[in-house]
């Protein structure tokens, strides 16, 4: 089967569209766009491949409805969800619904390129198993403190509010978050999120546990 | 004294006779009292020199009353009563001083005889008769001697009565009351003492040591110490203890040891001791101690209980304010974020507006940097891609300088501000928010009410959450109309209306409608409608709702009107 290197970009502001396709079109990938997740979702069917990049926030219907939209129509494309800046809520729920990255707009054309090669990459083998398994590996070779920090900050609590949820100076927390980054090799928050959530979906504890629905 | 007078031996060996009886009288009156004593002195000088009558009066010493004997003898009961009312004037007349007197007894005359009894007081010895020749010298004499031996009698009775009445105190008394010899042998110990340490009479006690009263403990305390005080100083107080000789056990003494010396000589002849029993004493007072005690446990139990209680309160008062404190924090941080919710909404959505441009003119300047990196006829393209970019980045910055007004802060006085542009300002940043495609609005401005003295940014806040909520509450309707229309309330004020097509308000909502956290909403905290109320009452205008008769809601609220100069229509 020959990979689809095609993007489906949905979002729904026409310079972001046009932009992206700009960007992607000068990276050599095929791509199509969609206004609205009506629209994408009228063409899905037919679609043989590639992967989606989408919008996180649209007017009548929001990425993760898309995406539970896609799951229940047994679309297996990685999605790649683009989210507001610091937007670590609506990350974690995308990566709970299936997204398989998550990138906060603004972003680095690099960044975006990355993503869509490892998502393309995961094309035809949708059972993230072996990855969650590494993942959970990684958390867990974390001390607790570096735990309580990394599942704080999934469930979108900022470095000042951990402080005080733990008792500790911000100072510290700053300190244990970035061990806590070193040790899972994560360079982005990100990065860090991702693991977390791919290691709760390999432990299969429900999305509840991060206090995030 | 002479016996001159005395006329025949026959009456001298009388006159002797008597006075050796006289003389034997003091023997027969020891013990005997005033009373008797001048019984037996009054029948002797009746015996003795045969007068009509013997007065003995003993006026009364001290306590003691008076004592009169008037004594006749072998005379009628008629005379014995002429002579007893003459003696008795007699005496009270006062010329008893005089040794030898006479008064009128009816034809006749008593002639009297007197010797003083003691020394100086008015106790006198009578003796009268009506023969002429009374009283002869040896009469005199005999009378003198009675009175004589009369007073030393007395004197004793009265000497001894002292001392029977002292020991009688001391034997009644129910101390310790103890002499000893300065060898520390028991002298003397009275009733109360023997039977406080259990001992069964003098003869016992005289066998022991004064050191052999005292608990074991106290001995060497008493021999090298108090004793040697008390010979020393002559006196010594203070608490020792008995020691009972039948049971062994302690018994408490508040002990008073003195020194007697011989009064003339001044050297040391015992050592006495008066010593009270404190056993009851102790025991009261260990009772009372006890009942102080159980009463201070009692009032200690109490006041700890009310302390206790007290402290309960004060916790509960503090759990109290903490809880109202948390509430109140919690209600500012809710208020503030509620605020902020307002704000934050708008800054999300100006962060997404501003967010869009960006990454649009980001991806564009990455697309364009490939293409020129890549050459041939892409150049063409870059030169395209970066005039876009460039239109975002004019656009982003539009979206800034729109909301610049909106969001700054610190302007809280009240201007004369232009409704229509606060509202279309508000309407423009509500519709950003989800929901909103879809939406139908409408304004109308009430020409005659251009100006407003408002905040610009509370109004506007209250604007925006009114606009939210109808928004918001149309979000399943069908109809989805917003109508936002101004009019003169009266000449002061103007009134806003923001009408929606929405299913109105819940049953429960409706009468908490404007209580803090009442809300439909899963996201929903609630503070809209309160803030928005908070703030016109604040502008002196009133925020209503009511209910459409077409369906949907209308919030109305007025502000103060801005007095408008004319037709100025600019701002
Ligand atoms: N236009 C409306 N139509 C129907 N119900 C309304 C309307 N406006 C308010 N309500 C009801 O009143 C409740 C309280 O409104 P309010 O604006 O005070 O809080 P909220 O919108 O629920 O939350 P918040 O504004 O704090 O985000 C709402 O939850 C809703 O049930
Ligand atoms: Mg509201």
């Amino acid at each position: 089967m020959t990979a689809d290197r095609t993007v489906h970009v949905v979002d729904d502001d026409a310079a972001v569209r046009r932009s992206l396709e700009r960007l992607l079109h000068s990276a050599s990938h095929a791509c199509v766009s969609y206004p609205t997740p009506a629209a994408f979702l009228d063409a899905v069917r037919e679609l043989p491949g590639g992967c989606i990049l989408l919008d996180v926030r649209m007017p009548d219907m929001d990425g993760l409805e898309l995406q539970d939209r896609l799951i229940q129509l047994g679309v297996t494309l990685p999605v790649i969800v683009m989210t507001g800046q610091g937007d670590v809520q609506t990350a974690v729920r995308a990566m709970k619904a299936g997204a398989v990255d998550f990138i906060e707009k603004p972003f680095d054309d690099e960044a975006l390129l990355g993503a869509i090669e490892v998502a393309l990459a995961r094309v035809g083998r949708p059972d993230q198993t072996l990855a969650s398994t590494e993942a959970a590996q990684r958390i867990a070779a974390l001390s607790p403190l570096e735990r309580q920090v990394l599942d704080a900050l999934v469930s979108g609590r900022s470095n000042k509010q951990i402080a005080f949820d733990l008792g500790l100076s911000v100072r510290t927390v700053e300190v244990h978050r970035a061990r806590m980054m070193e040790r899972l090799g994560a360079r982005q928050l990100a990065e860090a999120i991702r693991l977390a959530v791919m290691a709760q979906l390999a432990s299969g504890t429900g999305p509840d546990r991060l206090g995030v629905s | 004294m002479s016996l001159t007078g005395v006329r025949d031996s026959q009456e001298l060996r009388h006159s002797i006779r008597d006075l050796v009886a006289l003389s034997t009288l003091p023997a027969i009156w020891k013990g005997y009292d005033p009373q008797q004593i001048a019984d037996s002195v009054a029948a002797a000088l009746l015996t003795m020199l045969g007068p009509d009558v013997v007065c003995v009066s003993l006026p009364g010493e001290r306590e003691e009353a008076g004592i009169e004997i008037i004594r006749t003898a072998g005379i009628s009961a008629e005379l014995d009563n002429a002579i007893r009312t003459a003696l008795q004037g007699w005496l009270r007349s006062g010329s008893s001083s005089q040794s030898a007197s006479a008064v009128p007894l009816g034809h006749s005359t008593l002639n009297l005889a007197s010797a003083p009894i003691g020394f100086g007081s008015d106790a006198i010895l009578v003796v009268g008769s009506r023969r002429a020749d009374f009283p002869s010298e040896s009469q005199r004499l005999l009378l003198g001697v009675a009175a004589s031996e009369a007073t030393i009698a007395l004197q004793r009775w009265h000497a001894e009565a002292d001392q029977r009445r002292f020991v009688a105190l001391v034997e009644n008394s129910s101390d310790f009351i103890g002499v000893a010899g300065l060898d520390g042998v028991p002298q003397y110990i009275n009733a109360a003492g023997l039977r406080l340490v259990g001992l069964g009479g003098l003869a016992e006690a005289s066998r022991l040591h004064v050191l052999d009263f005292l608990m074991p403990k106290e001995v060497a305390l008493v021999r090298d110490e108090l004793w040697p005080r008390v010979m020393r100083d002559g006196r010594w107080v203070g608490e020792l203890e008995y020691r009972h000789f039948k049971t062994g056990a302690a018994i408490p003494f508040l002990v008073e040891w003195f020194r007697i010396d011989d009064p003339r000589r001044g050297y040391p002849l015992n050592i006495a001791t008066v010593s009270r029993d404190l056993t009851a004493q102790k025991r009261a007072e260990a009772e009372l101690l006890h009942l102080n005690d159980t009463l201070e446990h009692r009032v200690a139990d109490r006041t700890s209980e009310l302390a206790e209680a007290h402290r309960k309160l004060i916790r509960e008062g503090r759990d109290r304010e903490l809880a109202d404190a948390r509430l109140q924090e919690m209600r500012q941080e809710l208020f503030h974020a509620a605020r902020l919710s307002a704000a934050g909404q708008t800054a999300a959505a100006l962060a997404h507006e501003l967010n869009q441009p960006l990454t649009a003119a980001a991806n564009s300047v990455a697309a364009a940097r490939r293409l020129l990196a890549n050459g041939g006829e892409g150049i063409v393209t870059a030169l395209e891609v970066m005039g876009e970019a460039g239109e975002q980045i004019l656009r982003a910055g539009n979206i800034m300088r729109q909301s610049r007004e909106f969001v700054s802060r610190g302007e809280t006085e009240k201007r004369v501000e232009r409704v229509s542009t606060m509202v279309e300002e508000a309407r423009a940043l509500a519709l950003k928010g989800p929901g909103a495609p879809g939406v139908q609005v409408r304004l109308h401005f009430e020409p005659n009410a251009p100006h407003v003295l408002v905040d610009r940014i509370q109004i506007q806040q209250v604007l925006f959450n009114l606009m939210r909520n109808a928004i918001e509450a149309m979000h399943a309707s069908r109809r989805r109309e917003l109508d936002v229309a101004t009019s003169l309330h009266d000449e002061r004020m103007v009134e806003i209306a923001v009408t929606d097509t929405g299913p109105g308000l819940d049953d429960d909502v409706a009468v908490r409608l404007f209580e803090p956290f009442v809300s439909t909403k899963p996201n929903g905290m609630g503070l809209g409608l309160s803030i928005c109320r908070s703030i016109v009452e604040a502008h002196g205008g009133r925020l209503q709702s009511e209910a459409n008769p077409g369906g949907g809601m209308s919030f109305r609220f007025t502000v103060p009107s801005a007095p408008h100069d004319g037709d100025n229509n600019d701002r």
